[in-house]
């Protein structure tokens, strides 16, 4: 019975997780079947106020969703801490560790609880080499969003 | 010491005993376990591959173990059979040897240059009695004894029913939930150490299959190679003596001669000319070059060196510590150590954890 009613639980998880997804801009374009083959490669962690995530300087190894909460992303804590961006639920960061081999370009705590959808570099390799067609999607997707930046940076260099 | 961290003491020596407890309790079990997971590991790339092409993982481990299952049927049926008709060869090559020679010495070896330069030595010095030294080296009953213990090997065949009844079950089981135990492990680490764990994972995991694999891949080419120049030469028994020579590769430094061993006593005892001896050492002497100068660098790699008296010192402890499958497996276990002792100090460092 007791443990019924856990299964039960881990599936509404599973759910709400398939659900939240689907507002994430990065997953918009796949279907409900494939964001559920996505969740088996994600891991939700939760963050408690002040806590890092990571810092500066640490190896690439996953990159991170923002399902609940507030963080920060600050340069350097000596200095009273450089603060860099805020992000807000369905916000990502993290998404250079995917692309690129070298380290942390800067650290992020929690402002607030959080909870965070983690995705290691390993297991969104693996997610493609799975998927490739769902895999392909969420490229063209990365590609957009780091495009976005670079025009964005280049309007704000023009100014 | 305040109440929460005497409350972790407390579960913390629960959780220990609880441990102790587990490896006590399955410690028969344990053996098993360790093959289990090796071979687990070695066919996980296979079922991974597979599970690309949308093939269910329980369906493919189904059919690799039905593959593997015809495989060893054939391998019982054709190659196993050979292989004991030659190793029956073989030893009875020995044994008339040793029954109908009434006694052993240099000449009877057919190696009279060597007699001769022997006896000159003993008439300079009596006191070694090389041939009566000979004599109790090659004991016929010590020889004897050693055929005599292969029997005491399939005593224990019911042990092996069993190795062989629940091993594929344990590695099908682990084969099937692997991403869901690697998950579960992962979910229950705490977030200071979580991005460090999948980092060490990562790189233990790909140095580690790297490694293993281009061993694996080195000594059977040895092998390979070593049983086709014994082909060419038409040396009997070419087969079971390549394996022996691929088996024994491994070992550094020792291995090639050891492995060689049996093959120079099939050309000394059998109808092979003893110029043979001669083309077997260069066919041995170009495989070992091929192998150290180009598949070793090429396949393992140049960062998995070892300081040759580490690696001599390292075979020794293993051979006196387990005997020949220490000296077998000594060096690739401290390599594989080493290995994990340095991604994982490395890794430590970088999340700055030391």
């Amino acid at each position: 019975m007791k443990v019924r009613k856990e299964n039960q639980s881990i599936k509404n998880e599973e759910k709400e997780l398939v659900k939240f997804l689907a507002k994430v801009y990065l997953f918009k374009s796949l279907s409900k079947n494939e964001r559920k083959n996505l969740t088996k490669y994600i891991y939700v962690r939760k963050f408690k106020k002040d806590e890092i995530v990571f810092k500066k300087g640490y190896p690439n190894v996953a990159f991170y969703i923002v399902k609940e909460g507030h963080l920060k992303v600050y340069l350097d804590e000596s200095k009273g801490g450089l603060h860099v961006n805020e992000l807000k639920p369905l916000d990502f960061f993290g998404e250079i560790s995917l692309f690129v081999e070298e380290a942390r370009t800067a650290s992020v705590a929690a402002i607030e609880d959080s909870v965070l959808l983690a995705i290691s570099k390993k297991d969104l390799e693996d997610f493609i080499a799975h998927f490739p067609r769902t895999g392909i999607k969420v490229l063209y997707k990365f590609g957009e969003i780091l495009c976005s930046h670079i025009t964005r940076l280049n309007q704000k260099l023009n100014e | 010491m305040d109440r929460p961290k005497v409350i972790k003491w407390i579960l913390f020596s629960l959780t220990l005993i609880v441990c102790i407890a587990a490896v006590l309790f399955y410690k028969h079990i344990l053996s098993y376990l360790v093959v289990a997971f090796i071979i687990a590991y070695i066919l996980s790339p296979i079922i991974n591959y597979v599970e690309r092409y949308n093939i269910s993982r329980t369906v493919s481990i189904l059919s690799l173990y039905l593959i593997l299952a015809i495989l060893l049927l054939i391998l019982f049926n054709v190659i196993i059979p050979q292989l004991i008709r030659q190793g029956i060869d073989f030893s009875n090559t020995i044994k008339n040897y040793l029954t109908n020679t009434e006694t052993i010495n240099l000449q009877s070896l057919g190696l009279s240059k060597l007699q001769s330069f022997m006896e000159k030595i003993e008439t300079k010095f009596p006191a070694m009695n090389i041939d009566e030294q000979l004599k109790s080296f090659i004991d016929k009953d010590k020889i004897n004894d050693i055929i005599a213990q292969i029997p005491l090997f399939f005593k224990s065949i019911v042990n092996l029913l069993a190795f062989l009844i629940i091993v594929p079950v344990i590695v099908f089981f682990i084969l099937k939930d692997e991403r869901i135990f690697i998950r579960k492990i992962f979910s229950s680490i705490s977030n200071r150490y979580f991005e460090f764990s999948l980092h060490l994972l990562e790189e233990i995991e790909e140095s580690f299959g790297k490694f293993l694999r281009a061993l694996l891949l080195e000594n059977f080419l040895v092998a390979v190679m070593s049983i086709i120049g014994l082909l060419i030469l038409n040396i009997p028994n070419a087969i079971i003596l390549g394996l022996i020579i691929g088996l024994t590769n491994p070992i550094k430094y020792f291995g090639p001669f050891i492995g060689a061993i049996p093959t120079f006593l099939v050309i000394l005892l059998g109808p092979t000319p003893l110029i043979y001896l001669l083309y077997v050492t260069i066919v041995f002497f170009i495989v070992q070059q091929i192998d150290s100068l180009i598949l070793f660098p090429w396949l393992v790699g140049k960062s998995m060196k070892m300081h040759p008296l580490w690696v001599l010192l390292t075979v020794i402890a293993g051979g006196y510590a387990f005997g020949i499958l220490g000296m077998l497996f000594a060096v690739p276990i401290v390599l594989l150590i080493k290995l994990v002792i340095v991604i994982s100090h490395k890794s430590l460092k970088q999340f700055e954890i030391i």
